[in-house]
């Protein structure tokens, strides 16, 4: 059976599939890029959609965390920036699930201390990563980095996305580090939690998006040319779902983030 | 075999849902009405701090626009299909507003194009679109331009020869900066506006 991983409808976006796969093997960064990030090499991937006729995108290199911000790195971004606290966060940037799951403004469950933080809305992730001096990885960024295979598990990480939406969801995310690593050294791409881009809401879908003839011209300018490279891929096909389908508003349960940088 | 065809199944479904919810989602919320009635300014896009061009060359804060009824839309001036079209859509709106409101609606057009749309394309664009001055076109860093267009619940991509693909949306402000009606697509009725701008 597998677990639809994506329905929403207004505010609610409901997602099932969180998994913990082997422990990833913890690569230490070298000293030339900033502490907990890795430095990703330029190079090209295939999006999944893109414009036709492009074969691959060049994604310059950049500095990715190696992990999602946890819940307690989170609050401490709270306790410096009360104004994101749950009770007076302005609701311009945020629903009314915002960190639901904490247990008051500044207190957080131990056992959620090392899970990375969801609930988040995309306006809560920029300004945190803004106040690390960070920006959110684009699309074409997370999904580069999305596409190296795991270095220390030996399914392909297809394979792994579509074991991990085929499970149903823990009570409690596990602690960062618990999936796998892949050959850029980052960890828990996949198989923990959805992340957050910072132009997600360039995804355009109008209808069922796999003939892109059917994306409405009044809705969207030019968009004829948008359309999917690779109609085979479901898991990327869910995962520019999913993004479609967000407001930057929006808190959902399975959905944090890591931050990016230049590299200068 | 089988399993493809529920991964069929699935991924229509999925987009089912995402169609019937859709255009409720972009319908002004109610909610965010009342609870900004008790928190004046909780709810303002004047809490942004980006700064913008506008196509006389001064740098402004959209803070700028308060006490004014902001209708704003994100175009870029390359553009040759929509963008055009949004503009004869706010025109309509401009030319049915209501004698007592007239001086007090701005409309404002928001670059996309962080890297070419400067102050002399802006001017240019205002230009060849006739616009008056009440019209603002203004030009971005492209964390702001993302951060608005966020907020003005637009969907928007850089394509390969530098132009974009976006949404064709239109929102309208209170005076205090808050959003209070939507709408996406082109050539729409200029009357839902109307009607709201009237209450303002």
């Amino acid at each position: 059976m597998v677990n639809n991983p994506v329905r929403y409808c207004g505010s609610f976006l409901i997602l099932i599939s969180i998994a913990s796969f082997a422990m990833g093997s913890g690569y230490g960064d070298t000293k030339t890029v900033p502490k907990g990030m890795v430095k990703i090499p330029a190079g090209t991937y295939l999006p999944f959609f893109t414009v036709a006729g492009v074969k691959a995108i060049k994604v310059a290199s950049f500095y990715l965390d190696k992990y999602a911000v946890t819940n307690a790195e989170f609050l401490v971004f709270i306790k410096a920036n009360p104004k994101w606290k749950r009770s007076s966060v302005s609701r311009l940037f945020t629903d009314t699930g915002y960190l639901i799951h904490w247990k008051g403004d500044y207190v957080i469950a131990d056992e959620i201390k090392s899970s990375p933080v969801t609930n988040v809305s995309w306006f809560a992730a920029n300004a945190y990563s803004k106040w690390k001096g960070k920006r959110l990885p684009t699309i074409n960024e997370w999904e580069y980095a999305g596409n190296s295979p795991a270095a220390d598990d030996k399914r392909p990480v297809e394979k792994i996305i579509l074991d991990w939406y085929s499970r149903p969801n823990p009570a409690i995310l596990p602690a960062i580090g618990s999936t796998f690593t892949n050959k850029f050294h980052v960890t828990d791409l996949h198989g923990l939690i959805w992340e957050w881009v910072s132009d997600f809401n360039s995804v355009m879908m109008s209808g069922d998006s796999r003939s892109s003839s059917s994306i409405n011209k009044d809705l969207f300018c030019a968009s004829g040319a948008a359309g999917a490279v690779d109609k085979e891929n479901y898991a990327a096909f869910m995962r520019f779902a999913f993004r479609g389908s967000l407001k930057a508003k929006y808190s959902v349960k399975n959905l944090g983030f890591r931050c990016a940088s230049d590299v200068k | 075999m089988n399993k493809i065809i529920r991964l069929i199944i699935i991924v229509v479904t999925l987009f089912t849902v995402h169609l019937s919810c859709g255009p409720a989602a972009n319908e002004q919320d109610p909610k965010s009405v009342k609870s900004s009635a008790s928190e004046p300014d909780a709810e303002s896009l004047y809490q942004t701090t980006g700064n913008w061009d506008d196509q006389y060359g001064d740098t402004i804060k959209l803070a700028k626009l308060a006490g004014k009824i902001p209708i704003l839309a994100m175009v870029f001036t390359r553009c040759t299909f929509a963008c055009p079209r949004i503009v004869a859509d706010m025109k309509a709106i401009e030319t049915k507003l209501p004698a007592g409101k007239k001086d007090h609606v701005i409309f404002v057009l928001i670059s996309f194009d962080s890297d070419r749309d400067h102050t002399e394309y802006l001017k240019g664009f205002a230009e060849k679109m006739k616009l008056g001055d009440n019209w603002l076109v203004l030009h971005g860093g492209d964390q702001d331009v993302r951060e608005l267009s966020m907020l003005l619940n637009v969907k928007y991509k850089k394509t390969l020869n530098g132009d974009f693909t976006h949404s064709s949306g239109i929102s309208l402000l209170d005076t205090k900066g808050r959003l209070i009606r939507q709408r996406e697509g082109l050539a729409k009725d200029p009357e839902d506006f109307v009607k709201a701008i009237k209450l303002l």
